[in-house]
């Protein structure tokens, strides 16, 4: 059954499609702004706006093998280690940072870390007697606040994307999404590239389609019981309620939207399993990477959370069979076993199994970081305009370590990020919380839009009001 | 195997918990000589404590049902809302707590579309909730008595006079910018399809006569509640009008009327939903299983094994109407061709095949000691890894899903391995550790041994009396069920035991309301396990209990109530009560 059927049919005037494969070799291209709207050097809007700013969480599951991780070298000439190794043409984009700690954790593995780094706020723990073990974000996650502050114009606020969809459902809110807006808001991402793409470039309604007025004032009606339904409920209730009316006025606006002069690409089709069951993570995340920079170019959002695998693996990496591993010769088949549960094996096989499929997790996201900085955005490249906070939920999957997280900041946030740094090693365990704060602020059109994020509950300290001046520029 | 009738049901029958508390309660002097009249068996036990009702957004098979009863089957086949998540087990119980967001709005407005398409298309049933000519696009009237009709179906209850004219004006707007009557129709079935009043499941409750601060139901909310509890479909008209007429105002009233939701398919069907939730039997086959090893293992496999286990229980529950404590010790299953041949090892059904269509009853093989479903395949290929069993998991399903009791995760810094098979052939070695170590002792104790119990079917459920080449023990001695052998033994302690009935209602009990049971409605909850062990353990039976029983339409008033009633008792009107 068609998902996204439209009451009219869609008419797309003044648009040139853009032939393009995606996925494998061939990489669509997205037009840039118009000329017109840009200024004479290309690095800023015609009215002297800055361009936007784009801002990206990334998170690869159940982290990663250390020893194999963090280089051996600090500063600008380090040699990248073998885990990073597939990030070599993006390695002057970018800056790995080591020895920094989750200073929200303790509870509860994976949830610590996913709520420390991308929240900053101590998880809430959903967890009665006698009912499975659940737990819900404590505060909105960080792309969701900066999204209230950059995403208002734009046609989606945000995105929220998957490529796995091995990860884990069923231990509440916090495991199953990257982005909330509360604790009682997740976002969950789009695995689907189809539905991606039709969420983002089938979603207008042709201004002379007659059904827009009818719909918003359909929408009008739905507005009305939702505000007479405040009245007579909790308070609690009511909170959920705001957020309903949030959306609906936000649904309203998209009905109304103009489409942006942008060349749109072919809608993907990628199939979403191989006939044996794995999952070809690189089609779909070559899909879903091309959707996303395409949407930011179009600038038909600004804000997206990529949650490559889920959090406490799941994922299966089929292509890391026994042969992989000529040098154990071993016949045990991890290819199409559980991320998690090979991760709590901690023999040599194992571990290298994991370490290898980080150096997957690495490819993946070096073919989206590549793609952003071979897609120019005014003058300079998208990636140059943009923050993306790479990270995973532990730092080794054995233990649920918080230490030491595995953290990636690549961009350059239209120049507040800095270049050249490297490899930078915390040198006193700084909270990885900072640089959360740092990636937020750098993408505020007023650096001092947002001071501080996060919140401390007892021995759980993920507030911070100190942006890591590792990667900050200010 | 007893069949029911219910028609001379007693709910006369007092309950020998609430005779004593009550009679201390209603002034009778404790220790009286006279004896105190005894309560309604419909009376919440006096213990008993109602909680708040949060709004409840309808899952998806009650959309889809809702879509069915508002239009038709054929209609709810164009309905496409978004996916159900899950908390604390639930999907009910995400959908009490969890919020909108723009993907999902998004989502039911693209849903409301497609259905208000194809619900334009059945010209009969448009006809049906107009009940009048319309004289042209203008015609207030006739729209007036669709948005009325339609909208005490899709709202559960009434219009009030302000809602008719919000969703007359919708109508009236569309009708007039497309010249046409029935686009109005259309967009006034857009429009109420993404509203509040639909999507969630409202309940306000109004002021009890006595003077207390719980609430009881409205009639409309009552028919909701029994409803969708009993069916994951709303009322329809007839029920409706039976709340309108105060009929399930009184218990028997509403056993009467859970008589009759409870012959209907769609509660088969919800009760379907309720042990895939409980049993985790969705998504069975996006787990994997090492090829090498279980070359059996595939979709069409797996998906067996889920009907197969659903099958079961609705032999039991409802064909039968038997004993439910026969989900452990049932000595005869379902089958298909797959599983047949690939798990138990006995002849295909008559008439099957590789498309794995026809089903057939069989015994359960006499040497392979299974019992219910604690050794249904669905049940022991989940709970293991894909290439070994797992003593702790399958120990930790059968303990949190029978026995209600949960365990912490491992402590951090806990390596977490088990030695290789050449070491120790059979999985009670390798986990010798959990139960000898003290760090690990302590929680692992309580699982592992019901695990161990069933260690002779492997990771995809196929019987083995050895595993590398050493015989399988699988005798337990577990500090809740006692001591006892394989999955026959399991199932008979497990049978013996009232926690695993009283386990089984906290669950449905959860799914149902949308909540995890609170201590203060653990009371109801025994009471009615009680009187369900009392009438041969039928679960029917304890679903018409529950919805009779006064604690059913009784819930706690949430903290903005008083003041709203208050204000509109002072003559302001809707609009003007501030939020």
């Amino acid at each position: 059954m068609s998902r996204r059927k439209l009451l009219s049919e869609l008419k797309l005037p003044r648009r040139t499609m853009l032939r393009g494969a995606v996925g494998g070799a061939t990489v669509a291209l997205a037009l840039p702004p118009l000329e017109a709207m840009l200024n004479d050097q290309g690095d800023a809007l015609a009215n002297g706006d800055p361009l936007p700013r784009r801002f990206m969480t990334w998170l690869f599951g159940n982290g990663c093998l250390l020893e194999q991780w963090e280089p051996a070298a600090t500063g600008a000439g380090y040699e990248l280690s073998p885990a990073l190794a597939p990030l070599a043409s993006v390695k002057d984009d970018l800056t790995v940072l080591t020895n920094f700690r989750n200073y929200v954790a303790g509870r509860r593995g994976h949830h610590d870390g996913v709520a420390g780094i991308f929240s900053c706020h101590p998880f809430v723990q959903l967890d009665p007697m006698g009912a499975p073990y659940a737990s819900k974000f404590g505060g909105p996650s960080i792309d969701q606040v900066v999204a209230d502050v950059i995403g208002t114009d734009t046609f989606v606020k945000s995105l929220q994307v998957g490529v796995s969809k091995r990860h884990l459902q069923n231990q509440g809110p916090t495991l199953a999404a990257l982005s909330h807006r509360g604790p009682d808001q997740p976002l969950y991402a789009e695995r689907d590239p189809g539905r991606l793409y039709d969420q983002l470039f089938m979603s207008f309604t042709p201004p002379d389609d007659p059904s827009a007025a009818r719909r918003v004032k359909a929408l009008d009606a739905v507005i009305q019981d939702a505000q007479r339904l405040k009245r007579r409920i909790s308070t609690s209730d009511r909170g959920r309620v705001d957020a309903h009316l949030e959306s609906l006025f936000q649904v309203q606006k998209q009905l109304l939207a103009i489409p942006p002069d942008c060349a749109f690409p072919m809608k993907p089709d990628v199939e979403p399993y191989m006939p044996d069951g794995a999952e070809p993570l690189a089609e779909i995340n070559a899909a879903m990477a091309q959707l996303v920079v395409m949407a930011f170019s179009c600038d038909l959002t600004r804000v997206c959370s990529y949650m490559f695998t889920g959090a406490s693996g799941g994922a299966q990496f089929y292509m890391l069979p026994p042969e992989a591993f000529p040098e154990h010769n071993t016949t045990k088949d991890y290819s199409h076993a559980n991320h998690h549960n090979v991760s709590h094996i901690n023999q040599p096989y194992e571990k290298d199994f994991i370490h290898r499929s980080t150096i997957v997790s690495m490819e993946n996201l070096a073919f989206l970081l590549d793609l952003m900085k071979n897609t120019s955005d005014g003058a300079a490249s998208l990636l140059d305009n943009s923050c993306v906070l790479a990270a995973s939920d532990v730092a080794e999957p054995w233990l649920h370590s918080e230490v030491s997280m595995p953290l990636i900041v690549a961009g350059g946030a239209g120049g507040r990020l800095k270049r050249g740094v490297g490899h930078y090693r915390s040198p006193d365990e700084e909270p990885v919380h900072n640089v959360s704060l740092a990636c937020v602020k750098s993408v505020l059109p007023d650096v001092d839009d947002i001071t501080e994020i996060g919140s401390t509950s007892g021995n759980y300290d993920g507030f911070t009001n100190t942006p890591s001046t590792a990667v900050f520029e200010g | 195997m007893r069949s029911r009738r219910y028609s001379r049901f007693d709910l006369r029958r007092p309950a020998a918990v609430a005779a004593t508390t009550f009679a201390c309660l209603a002034g009778v002097a404790c220790g009286s000589t006279e004896a105190p009249p005894a309560p309604p068996a419909s009376a919440a036990p006096a213990t008993f404590e109602p909680t708040q009702s949060p709004l409840r957004r309808l899952r998806t098979a009650q959309y889809q049902n809702a879509i069915a009863t508002l239009f038709s089957v054929e209609v709810a086949l164009s309905a496409d809302p978004p996916a159900d998540p899950e908390l604390n087990g639930y999907t009910s119980i995400a959908s009490a707590q969890l919020a909108l967001n723009d993907d999902l709005v998004r989502d039911y407005q693209l849903s409301a579309t497609a259905v208000a398409t194809a619900a334009m298309g059945d010209g009969a049933r448009i006809a049906e909730l107009l009940d009048c000519n319309p004289s042209g696009p203008d015609d207030a009237a006739c729209m007036t008595s669709f948005v009325q009709r339609l909208g005490r179906l899709a709202f559960r209850r009434p219009l009030t006079t302000e809602e008719t004219d919000d969703y007359l004006d919708v109508g009236l707007f569309a009708a007039e910018e497309a010249n046409d009557f029935y686009a109005g129709l259309e967009y006034i079935i857009v429009s109420l399809l993404q509203s509040p009043s639909f999507l969630f499941i409202v309940e306000v409750g109004e002021p009890m006569p006595e003077d207390t601060p719980a609430r009881r139901l409205t009639s409309y909310e009552t028919a909701a509640r029994m409803a969708f509890f009993l069916t994951d479909a709303p009322p329809d008209d007839a029920l409706l009008d039976a709340a309108e007429a105060g009929e399930l105002d009184t218990p028997e009233g509403r056993q009467e009327a859970a008589l009759t939701l409870l012959d209907r398919p769609t509660a088969r069907r919800a009760l379907r939903n309720f042990f895939t939730e409980y049993l985790v039997l969705d998504g069975l086959e996006l787990r994997a299983k090492d090829p090498n090893l279980y070359p059996a293992w595939d979709a069409t496999l797996a998906r067996s094994m889920r009907e197969e286990t659903l099958r079961l229980l609705d032999d039991i529950i409802w064909t039968r109407d038997a004993d439910v404590r026969e989900m452990f010790t049932a000595d005869y299953t379902f089958v298909n061709t797959p599983l047949a041949e690939k798990i138990y090892d006995v002849p295909a059904p008559q008439g099957g095949d590789s498309a794995a269509s026809e089903w057939g009853r069989i015994d359960l093989p006499a040497d392979q000691g299974r019992s219910g479903i604690l050794s249904h395949p669905s049940v022991l290929a989940r709970q293991a890894n894909p290439e070994s069993t797992s003593a702790t998991h399958r120990g930790l399903f059968v303990l949190e899903r029978f026995l209600c009791r949960t365990m912490p995760p491992p402590p951090e810094g806990v390596v977490t391995e088990l030695p290789p098979s050449s070491t120790a052939p059979t999985m009670r070695e390798r986990v010798a550790v959990h139960l000898e170590d003290p760090t690990c002792a302590g929680c692992h104790t309580i699982s592992d041994p019901l695990g161990l119990s069933l260690e002779n079917y492997d990771p995809i459920g196929v019987y083995r009396a050895k595993e590398n080449g050493a015989v399988i023990d699988a005798s337990a001695d577990h500090i809740i069920a006692g001591e006892f052998v394989g999955a026959k033994g399991l199932g008979q302690a497990l049978a013996g035991l009232e926690d695993s009935t009283l386990c089984l209602v906290r669950n449905l009990y959860r799914h149902g309301t949308g909540h995890v049971e609170t201590e203060g409605e653990l009371p109801l909850l025994s009471m009615l396990r009680d009187r369900m062990a009392e009438d041969g353990y039928s679960l029917r039976s304890f679903l018409v209990n529950l919805v009779s029983n006064d604690a059913f339409v009784t819930i706690e008033a949430n903290d903005n109530i008083a003041d709203y009633e208050a204000r509109m008792a002072e003559g302001e009107t809707q609009e003007e009560v501030q939020p």
